[in-house]
């Protein structure tokens, strides 16, 4: 793995890292897919070669009930105001 | 008196027949939890006395009592408790009070329990020393320069030092069993899909249960009977269908032992433990049958994809904007998440949030998660196979005894490997129970795993009862 494509896992994990925590990273991540890696070499017949697929279990009926109220949902939000999450400025 | 060393029966029967009163004998375990110097756990709620005054009236009134009459309870801090901090061992939910209970406080409630406090864990559940918590690491319950295991390392402490009857903590893979093992404890982590994650905080929901700590077999039992059950807020629940109960017969047992795995356990120096349980129950007349369950071993690389991809997902909600923490310097939404998340998650969890979307991106995805999943579909339908030829898995808890400080952190992938043992249970989605199972040679505690089929819990109970009845452990 490159140093390159390590800072762009960084950025679609929304996480900064310095130039040495980068480096350092780059050699953890090469022994641990090395050693993730080992399921590439299991030979597990055809059978499961279909693709990965999910049964629906029960569902919740759709129905309205109480649930939290809007004070609970902000009750942990670090800025809230007018019952909304507060957020930086995102359009001009 | 020392009520800490009652089993939860007697315990509470003395609630019940009014030998003592909530407030009183909880009192005893709230003060071994103020002057614990472990760091087992990180806060004793407040209001555990009003909870043990309401037990006591319900006593005086003569009212019907539950399983847990005013048994003083510690829940690991992933374990959402209406009004009280739960904060996964982070700083990111540092300050995080839970709004509504999880399925599992509100059974324990239902049940009279008496909830004390929050116990100390690795950060979101992903560690196995308890050394990645955000608020310092939690010490052996026998030995200060020993990690006491994790990530349910807290809640295997207090049980152990007796600061409560016992503790409901989470096992995504291994995470009750080994630190129970490491403390000398027994922890029992139940089938995928029988006890409600409504109310946990996610870390890899597909691999996770709550499960019990406790000091002997039949208290976990108890304790597994209070939290588990149907609960519609979780649609990972099934249908638990009726087993026959079958009367535990040491002659008619049935032990496999896989292969793949006791080649690893071979290498061990705490192997003769093992050896010697194998015989004795082969001597008792159990049969001891070897069976070969091919990339068996590789369920710990398929955990180290799937639990990650999975962690990276369920993390994603940390972005400053909902969970309390939040970097007041973000000038723009996009600093606010990055800036965030880089300042309040620990290096543990930022490697797995990594990893896991490595494992989930394009290009990647179908040479590790799709073929970590396969590979676990694979496994559970030929384990499904080898539950009809044996009525048991039996296994090491872990490679040895709870690790010195600092052996484990520096070479992550040494960390992961220690794993192999637990993991394969949750990758299963099986049942598994870890009971105290003899010394190492620096005298702390080593542990026995049994693994069975799904929904086979009170086989689960009755064997691992017996092994702890009627083994002699030391070698």
């Amino acid at each position: 793995m490159e140093i390159k494509e390590i800072q762009h896992l960084a950025d679609l994990s929304y996480l900064s890292f310095s130039e040495e925590e980068l480096k350092k990273f780059k050699d953890e991540f090469e022994k641990m897919l090395l050693f993730v890696g080992q399921v590439a070499d299991a030979e597990i017949g055809s059978e499961q070669e279909k693709s990965v697929s999910k049964t629906l279990k029960d569902l919740r009926r759709d129905e309205v009930k109480e649930s939290l109220s809007n004070e609970e949902v902000l009750g942990n939000a670090p800025k809230a105001r007018g019952g909304c999450f507060v957020v930086p400025q995102v359009v001009e | 008196m020392d009520y800490s060393k009652l089993s939860i029966t007697e315990y509470a029967d003395g609630i019940r027949q009014k030998k003592w009163t909530a407030v009183s004998a909880v009192e005893t375990f709230v003060k071994k939890c103020k002057s614990d110097t472990h760091n087992a756990v990180l806060e004793i709620f407040g209001d555990w006395k009003k909870l043990a005054a309401a037990v006591d009236k319900k006593a005086a009134n003569n009212e019907k009592l539950g399983a847990l009459a005013g048994v003083p309870i510690i829940i690991k801090d992933n374990i959402l408790y209406k009004g009280h901090i739960a904060s996964a061992g982070s700083r990111m939910l540092e300050k995080f009070m839970s709004p509504y209970n999880s399925t599992v406080v509100e059974k324990l409630l239902a049940a009279d329990a008496v909830i004390i406090g929050r116990a100390n864990m690795d950060e979101f559940s992903m560690g196995g020393t308890n050394e990645t918590s955000a608020y310092g690491a939690c010490k052996n319950a026998l030995s200060d320069n020993n990690v006491s295991g994790g990530s349910s390392g807290g809640c295997a402490v207090a049980v152990a030092c007796g600061m409560c009857l016992g503790a409901i903590g989470t096992d995504t893979g291994g995470s009750v069993r080994q630190p129970a093992s490491f403390n000398g404890i027994v922890g029992v982590k139940p089938t995928y899909g029988t006890v409600s994650r409504y109310g946990i905080v996610a870390y890899a929901g597909s691999l996770e249960q709550a499960g019990a700590l406790a000091k002997t077999v039949q208290d976990a039992k108890i304790l597994l009977n209070v939290i588990k059950g149907a609960d519609i807020n979780d649609a990972a629940m099934v249908q638990v269908p009726t087993v026959s109960s079958v009367k535990f017969d040491v002659k008619k047992l049935r032990i496999g032992r896989i292969k793949e795995v006791w080649q690893a356990a071979k290498k061990m120096e705490t192997l003769a433990v093992y050896t010697a349980v194998f015989a004795e129950l082969e001597k008792r007349g159990a049969e001891i049958i070897d069976v070969s369950v091919p990339n068996f071993d590789k369920c710990l690389a398929a955990y180290y994809i799937i639990a990650p991809a999975e962690a990276s997902t369920n993390l994603a909600r940390f972005d400053g904007v909902k969970y309390t923490s939040f970097a007041e310097d973000a000038e723009n939404l996009d600093e606010l998440y990055k800036k965030t998340r880089t300042r309040y998650f620990g290096a543990e969890v930022k490697r797995r949030i990594m990893l896991g979307n490595f494992v989930l991106s394009s290009g990647f995805y179908d040479s590790y998660y799709s073929k970590a999943v396969k590979l676990q579909r694979h496994l559970r339908a030929r384990m499904t196979e080898v539950f009809k030829k044996v009525d048991c898995v039996l296994l090491p808890t872990t490679f040895g005894p709870a690790l010195e400080f600092g052996r484990c952190t520096a070479d992550p992938v040494q960390a992961y490997l220690e794993d192999l043992f637990t993991v394969p249970a949750n990758i299963l989605g099986v049942p598994a129970i870890s009971v105290p199972c003899g010394k190492a040679e620096n005298g702390l505690p080593l542990g026995l795993q049994i693994m069975t089929d799904k929904f086979n819990e009170d086989f689960l109970f009755a064997a691992s009862g017996y092994f702890v009845d009627n083994l002699r452990f030391d070698v």
